[in-house]
């Protein structure tokens, strides 16, 4: 597919996870451990797609957000969020701030597929 | 498509360790500044991030306590509780809790179930959240949505998620744990036969396990079964602890080496090049560039050995922890210094000496630190102090324990050492051969300390195991002021620094860290003793001379120890002169195991290759001090 994927997260466990995951499906995949540092590697990883958490040091996956969305060449990417509650807060938040979705953790890495299949064309 | 996630628990373990050790470290600093919002962020993302994975690896044991953890580390970060000595003691007993679920989880061993309930009331309690809340495990479990704008789409929750691992002692890995019927006919419980006709009828009734059919067949009792039980998930929880374990390794350290690697293909085929046309022009150009091989090869060599260094700062963040509960335990007020943290030693020197330096410092914190009023009347600040340093010297890395407290008492030793006949009542010792006593066997029974993990520890045990790594410690103490442990350990056990010698036409490597001193003596240096053979006098202390030659059925050139070549060495605290013919010179040698591709031969620590491509023999010294008494003893 050529497409690539910045996945967001402070994990490096949880990061492999989704790194062969996406992988194996045919995505290119850039990591990054918290927004800064996905902010910085924006630019150079042109993701269709990003993937992030929200409890991250430094700078967590809702400013993140606000500041993908921030950028022109950014309005649109499909942003989804991992979370680990259920809880309607946080989500709501991440709505207002442009997110596309959410994905609660622990999830099945074959629900993490099908769900980035919903939001990037084929 | 099935996923296996189980590949990813390693880093996961891993990763964890990290996690628990903020946690840990962020909870003892917590308690001088309780209103650090940034401590209380880090203490709880590390929580969180351990809960996050845990639950994608089906760990559902280590997900829900830490769950339980994070909601009272969350209720803190936010300012509800304050975090006081009570709670901060509750978060370190969860997370001692928290690190038995992960060992149990990995298979080492079981975690004790009523514990960890009984913590998980507390934290709940601290909490005040009550039982009902908010389930650890998010319902339903892959619940994800894309925000439509209008309704958004949720998907129904399907598949759970796949469990791929059955925590607390089942080890999913090939590695066999031993089977019940060979434990027992091991333990003599059953025969052979006995078990050869178990196996046959299991065959006819397959779900019939193995102890069951020999209580059944009566060729033994349940209590025997639930013995060889008991060994065999021992047996298996050390064998996984013994697996091959992983390293982090900074991808920094990866490049460097890559690009060596890269130099030294590029020199080879200079080096091929010149070969397949060598003129004797080209010597010196071939020269230069063996050269360049010689410095690249050597650098390979050290930065693939400091891949698998670590900073020692890894084992010493335990020590915090356990100096507080130590001081807690015996009512003393003790402060921990640390320095040297980023002192780098090899992996598995790393592994091997925690417990040793848990039981120095437990030592310290239980007899060599006097308790508050003891120290105020000798005039001393009422806080003992421990401190830990580590730093490099020559090949070695040096790592003290050191207190402020009584020191060692020569005369309380002394008397124990006669009354346990290692000292006559009369012989006379200086204090640097009075301190080593304390590491002889039994001396530390009458201290009853509390063992660590069940092993029994005294200080010969912490004696054996550091020389088992090639390393020696030394004692320096002071009455009223304190006593320090040096540590003195080779850098890596792959490679040590060697003395090759020379006995006839044979060819030994005398390991650097055993080495005292070289000489040749004078005539009236050298005596005979009857029944002890031939010593040698070195400023007023007596040696064994032992013959290399006899231990090992060499010829050597001199028999005359006047006109030959005494090292004198030392092992376990006995020192020795060795005769060898020729000193040849100081190098690095990298070890071989003749055990593995040979056979075991005391005496002989390892082999070599040297330089002109012959085989040398590495000395084990210990077993070159036994064989010499064993095998022999020079007619006097």
């Amino acid at each position: 597919m050529g497409k690539t994927v910045l996945i967001v997260d402070d994990s490096s466990t949880m990061r492999q996870i989704v790194r062969a995951t996406l992988a194996n499906a045919g995505f290119a995949v850039v990591e990054a451990e918290n927004g800064r540092d996905a902010l910085n590697k924006l630019p150079g990883a042109k993701p269709s797609l990003v993937i992030t958490d929200l409890n991250m040091p430094v700078m967590d996956g809702l400013s993140l957000i606000k500041s993908i969305r921030g950028q022109p060449a950014h309005q649109r990417t499909p942003i989804l969020m991992l979370t680990t509650e259920s809880d309607e807060g946080k989500k709501q938040e991440g709505r207002a701030v442009g997110a596309t979705g959410w994905i609660v953790k622990p999830f099945n890495p074959e629900r993490l597929l099908a769900i980035i299949s919903k939001v990037l064309p084929a | 498509m099935e996923s296996d996630l189980s590949q990813f628990n390693q880093e996961f373990f891993a990763e964890s360790a990290e996690h628990v050790a903020t946690v840990e470290e962020g909870l003892l600093q917590i308690e001088r500044r309780p209103n650090d919002r940034d401590l209380l962020d880090r203490i709880f993302r590390a929580a969180h991030s351990i809960k996050g994975v845990a639950g994608m690896l089906g760990f559902t044991d280590v997900m829900d306590f830490t769950h339980k953890m994070e909601t009272l580390l969350d209720k803190l970060r936010h300012g509800t509780n304050a975090p006081g000595k009570p709670i901060v003691d509750l978060l370190l007993q969860a997370t001692d809790g928290l690190k038995a679920l992960l060992a149990a989880a990995e298979g080492r061993e079981a975690a004790d179930r009523t514990a960890i309930a009984a913590l998980v009331a507390r934290l709940e309690a601290a909490a005040q959240a009550p039982v009902i809340e908010s389930p650890a495990r998010p319902a339903p479990p892959d619940e994800a949505a894309l925000f439509d704008g209008k309704a958004g789409l949720f998907e129904p929750a399907a598949s759970p998620v796949p469990t791929v691992h059955d925590q607390a002692g089942q080890p999913v890995e090939p590695s066999q744990p031993p089977k019940i019927g060979e434990i027992l006919i091991e333990q003599g419980v059953v025969t052979k036969d006995a078990v050869a006709a178990a196996l046959a009828e299991q065959v006819r009734h397959e779900d019939k396990r193995i102890g069951e059919i020999l209580v059944e067949q009566r060729a033994t009792t349940p209590q025997h079964i639930e013995q060889a039980l008991e060994k065999q998930q021992q047996q298996a929880a050390a064998a996984k602890k013994a697996e091959a374990s992983s390293i982090r390794v900074d991808t920094d350290k990866i490049d460097k080496l890559i690009n060596l690697v890269g130099e030294l293909v590029i020199t080879q085929s200079m080096l091929s090049e010149i070969g397949a046309r060598f003129a004797m022009p080209q010597l010196p150009i071939l020269r230069e560039r063996i050269g360049q091989l010689e410095r690249t090869t050597r650098e390979i060599q050290e930065r693939v050995m400091a891949i698998r260094m670590l900073p020692i700062g890894t084992v010493f963040n335990r020590f915090p922890r356990l100096v507080r509960d130590l001081a807690a335990k015996n009512g003393k007020r003790i402060q921990l210094l640390i320095s040297g943290e980023d002192t780098e030693l090899d992996k598995t020197v790393i592994e091997s000496i925690g417990d040793p330096l848990t039981h120095l410092v437990r030592n310290s914190a239980d007899h060599g630190l006097e308790p508050p009023e003891e120290r105020r009347k000798a005039g001393k600040p009422e806080q003992g102090t421990i401190t830990m340093n580590a730093y490099h010297e020559g090949g070695n890395i040096c790592i003290t324990v050191g207190d402020d407290g009584r020191g060692l008492c020569r005369e309380k030793i002394l008397a124990k050492a006669i009354q346990q006949g290692l000292v006559g009542e009369h012989d006379k010792l200086t204090d640097e051969q009075v301190w080593p006593l304390i590491f002889k066997p039994g001396f530390s029974t009458a201290e009853k300390v509390t063992d660590v993990s069940g092993r029994g520890v005294g200080m010969d045990v912490v004696k054996r195991n550091i020389e088992a790594l090639g390393g020696t410690v030394a004692i320096k103490t002071q009455a009223g002021e304190g006593t320090t442990f040096t540590l003195k350990l080779p850098l890596t056990l792959a490679i040590i620094e060697g003395m090759t010698v020379r006995v006839g036409r044979e060819l030994y490597i005398v390991p650097l860290v055993s080495v005292i001193e070289s000489l040749q003596p004078k005539p009236d240096q050298v005596k005979t003793v009857v029944g002890r053979g031939e010593l040698v006098n070195v400023r007023g202390t007596y040696h064994p001379i032992v013959r290399l030659a006899d231990v090992f059925g060499a010829k050597a050139d001199c028999s005359d120890p006047t006109k030959a070549l005494l090292m004198i060495v030392e092992a376990e605290g006995e020192r020795v002169a060795l005769m060898v013919d020729e000193l040849l010179g100081h190098q690095q040698v990298v070890i071989k195991s003749l055990e593995r591709n040979f056979r075991k031969v005391n005496g002989i620590a390892g082999a070599t290759i040297l330089g002109d491509g012959t085989v040398g023999v590495i000395l084990d010294i210990r077993g070159v001090i036994v064989l010499s008494r064993r095998g022999y003893m020079r007619a006097a």
